[in-house]
């Protein structure tokens, strides 16, 4: 992790208020085939962004729930939320995973007002990490999205990647 | 050399996958003890409709009746299914009323008979009604699958793993640590399986010998299908894919995904032949690997969830609570609000539990997979 971002996590920690709150988020986060929605995580209240936050850092618990809380956090879009995700979208030290679910994130919650962040993850090295910007920036659909796709896929070289990359602007 | 001999030998780094898979000899496909019969070609009449007759031999423990494939942009469901002295097994108006269980599906539906102790498998002819979700004309082929293998007290289910693209679990890469994290993974899952009487058998290993890159990261919308029928013979096993991440298209992590329920026992080459595994967890939490696979291989031998998320639907047991109290009002059934009324079991939507009951094991025992 790098500095900038264990300084900014260490600002924004969140003390566990409520244990019930995290144990339903934690439950939330482990449902095996059905995950939960944003109209789940916002049926729990605005409690559950703070514990999202947390579990989000939780280094003791699994990766696909700390994952899928990077996620939902896109389902509460403070602004300290797309300053977390954007640090962690373009962070190359952090883990590959939680990159994507951070890209995601701020696809889902910022939209086009993500564009900036989306198209940086288009550069990555990370293929996956490219693949996933382009699936975000594919949903976001908008002329200018379109533009940084086309611009990609002018120089991309993987194979996956330009797969998605062309998947996703046929789709519009 | 053992099965299980060979099984420590690969947890020990010392064989590869390649060497487990081809220098077993008891590792033959056990076509022995399933019957399989074509029952037609079935063109939807004016209620979007096929009707076919079903007559498992006599001997039969199970009947795994499919229809398909129909493709991806398409429903179907049962309608009906009726007894051979004209009961109802199945109603799609009054689903409940029965101790049986049929889904919606894309692609191929699936339909088992049992899935509950309540309502064994019987001598006769059954009717079969499924509806697709069409206006247009349909044509389906319908296959019958049937276990005529008596069921064995002490039931035993091999296993075939496939490693796509998981770097540190696939064999022969990171070695040591990471095959000795899958043996203690396995082991989990034969604790769990075992609480129902099932054990684990013969497991074979191998590398995907297709295209990794394009389902490590696997769209569970799009490629789950795709990746499944990868899955070659007609072999009694569930077949493992382990990959990286299932997604779906909001970018969340979908822990696994099963062919069905229930899945296409012994018959390859479909979009309901195996079952996909989640890995990222693979180093923080490889009990989390456990579970899935646990629960999805349930899934794919006829299990149903005790509850659904949203409370709507049961399993067709009666020896496993139905939890029916959502206090916090919020439209999903929690751990916390079933407790007691089934959170504990393996098959719950949600949770880290591995409790079975005695029906669950009487229908893992009259799998076409298991033995």
């Amino acid at each position: 992790m790098g500095p900038l971002l264990v300084a900014f996590l260490a600002a924004h920690a969140p003390a566990f208020a409520d244990d019930a709150l995290r144990a339903r988020c934690l439950d939330l986060l482990s449902a095996y085939e059905d995950p939960a929605t944003a109209a789940d995580w916002r049926a729990l209240g605005d409690g559950a962004a703070a514990e999202l936050f947390a579990i989000a850092q939780d280094g003791a618990l699994s990766h696909t729930k700390r994952g899928n809380a990077i996620v939902a956090l896109g389902w509460f879009p403070a602004e300290s939320h797309r300053r977390y995700l954007a640090n962690l979208a373009v962070s190359e030290v952090e883990d590959s995973l939680f990159r994507r679910k951070a890209v995601f994130a701020l696809g889902n919650g910022w939209g086009a007002g993500a564009l900036p962040e989306l198209t940086t993850a288009l550069q990555a090295s990370d293929k996956h990490l490219r693949a996933a910007a382009a699936t975000a920036l594919g949903k976001v659909g908008t002329p200018a999205a379109a533009d940084a796709l086309r611009a990609r896929l002018a120089v991309e070289s993987d194979a996956m990647v330009r797969g998605t990359l062309t998947t996703t602007l046929s789709a519009k | 050399m053992s099965a299980r001999f060979v099984s420590v030998l690969y947890a020990l780094g010392l064989v590869g996958a390649a060497s487990l898979a081809a220098c077993d000899p008891e590792k033959a496909p056990l076509e022995e003890g399933v019957e399989r019969e074509e029952l037609g070609t079935f063109t939807t009449d004016t209620g979007n409709a096929i009707t076919f007759d079903v007559s498992p031999p006599s001997d039969a423990v199970s009947a795994l009746v499919y229809c398909g494939p129909y493709g991806y942009d398409m429903l179907a469901t049962a309608e009906s299914i009726t007894a051979p002295d004209g009961g109802s097994v199945y109603d799609l108006e009054n689903p409940g009323a029965t101790a049986m269980r049929v889904d919606t599906h894309s692609d191929i539906l699936p339909m088992l008979i049992p899935v509950s102790p309540d309502l064994g498998l019987v001598s006769g002819t059954y009717g079969f009604k499924v509806y697709f979700d069409t206006e247009s004309p349909v044509s389906a082929t319908c296959t019958g699958v049937y276990r005529v293998q008596a069921v064995e007290a002490e039931p035993t289910i091999d296993l075939d793993f496939v490693f796509v693209g998981v770097d540190g679990i696939a064999p022969g890469l990171n070695a040591a640590e990471g095959e000795s994290t899958l043996a203690a993974v396995v082991e989990e899952v034969g604790a769990a399986w075992g609480n129902a009487g099932l054990s684990i058998g013969t497991i074979t290993y191998a590398d995907f010998d297709g295209n990794v890159d394009d389902y490590t990261i696997l769209d569970g919308d799009t490629e789950l299908g795709t990746l499944l029928r990868t899955v070659s013979g007609d072999r009694r096993t569930v077949t493992f894919f382990f990959v990286q991440e299932i997604t779906n298209n909001e970018g969340v992590t979908i822990l696994g995904l099963a062919g069905g329920p229930p899945g296409l026992a012994a018959v390859g080459g479909t979009s309901k032949s195996g079952v996909v595994v989640t890995t990222a967890s693979f180093a923080s939490d490889p009990s989390e690997i456990a579970r899935i696979m646990a629960h999805e291989g349930g899934h794919f031998l006829g299990l149903f969830h005790t509850t659904e998320k949203d409370g709507s639907q049961h399993d067709p047991l009666s020896d496993t609570p139905q939890c029916t109290t959502d206090t916090s009002g919020d439209g999903v059934f929690a751990t916390n609000e079933c407790e007691g009324t089934g959170a504990d079991n393996l098959m719950f939507w949600t949770g880290a539990n591995d409790g079975m009951s005695a029906d669950q094991g009487w229908v893992l025992a009259r799998s076409a997979a298991t033995y």
